[in-house]
């Protein structure tokens, strides 16, 4: 069981690396504007996880104490439902602009 | 000055005919740059004469064709009109004046007046102010520089009246808050609402 969370951990890490590369890539690729500084938002938040997901497998291996786990798990949480809401946000500004949305 | 002499003498040439009691030539302004009439004839009346005819439509309409004459009969004289390019000669004659030889100098008077006169010099057209939606592509181009490709477009897309301008100026300046930079949108915003609503 242990194990497999490992496994998990480490295609975590592995996949929020790339996240991480992509997202760098796109920040520097816009300009600016409202976009661009939601982009940077999301870049940090990006960023935030990938340490998070490192720390992970290590609060796992050094057995840290459930309290503090548990504050780890809601912070992920917490900063997951920012990302959404970023992401929201600018999906709707490109969709207003494109004019795809009533 | 040369020229007005030039003039005086041509129509002084004109006073010699018998019957014919003076004239003048004025301008488009009512000015009267020539005249050779008897002093009983105040300059300030004749001045007053060649505004008025100057100013006037349906003289200025007559007086436009290819050979503009007009000739004036009165109980007690007549007068007569020729133009010259972009003045006129007046010529007041008398009923005793004889009409064929008043027509023929008055035809070598006005060659020598129209070399004093030279016609109208067509002025080079000056080029048609740029349009609003050139000037609004001009704007788009010199603040957005690389970035300005989709906002041609958007003008390019739009149409010519003041309304589908304004649409495509809004959608511009939302382009650029969007994905470019808020302070440059306002810039940019201001500039094409200037332009529209000049």
């Amino acid at each position: 069981m242990q194990y497999g969370a490992y496994v998990l951990a480490g295609v975590a890490i592995a996949v929020m690396a790339v996240d991480v590369v992509l997202a760098i890539r796109l920040r520097r690729a816009i300009v600016g504007g409202e976009v661009g500084q939601k982009w940077g938002v999301l870049t940090g938040l990006v960023a935030l996880f990938f340490v998070g997901y490192l720390i992970s497998p290590l609060a796992l291996y050094y057995r840290l104490p459930p309290e503090y786990l548990n504050v780890l798990v809601f912070a992920v949480f917490l900063f997951g439902a920012i990302f959404v809401w970023v992401v929201i946000g600018i999906i709707r500004d490109t969709l207003t602009f494109l004019k795809l949305v009533k | 000055m040369e020229g007005n002499v030039a003039k005086e003498a041509a129509l002084r040439q004109l006073a010699e005919i018998p019957g014919v009691v003076g004239s003048m030539v004025f301008d488009r302004s009512g000015a009267v740059t020539a005249s050779v009439f008897p002093p009983v004839f105040e300059l300030a009346g004749l001045r007053r004469l060649a505004t008025k005819l100057a100013g006037d439509g349906y003289f200025q309409e007559w007086m436009a064709g290819e050979q503009p004459a007009l000739e004036l009969r009165y109980a007690d004289g007549h007068v007569v009109l020729r133009a010259l390019g972009e003045a006129w000669l007046l010529v007041l004659c008398t009923l005793q004046s004889n009409a064929q030889l008043v027509a023929m100098s008055l035809t070598q008077v006005v060659r020598r007046l129209r070399i004093e006169t030279p016609p109208p010099v067509a002025r080079p057209s000056a080029p048609p102010p740029p349009s609003a939606v050139d000037r609004l592509r001009s704007v788009v181009t010199a603040e957005l520089g690389e970035h300005a490709a989709q906002a041609l477009e958007i003008l390019a897309a739009a149409g010519t009246r003041p309304k589908e301008l304004q649409r495509a100026a809004a959608e511009i300046e939302k382009l650029v808050r969007l994905f470019i930079s808020k302070k440059k949108a306002e810039e940019i915003g201001a500039r094409m609402r200037e332009i529209l609503e000049a």
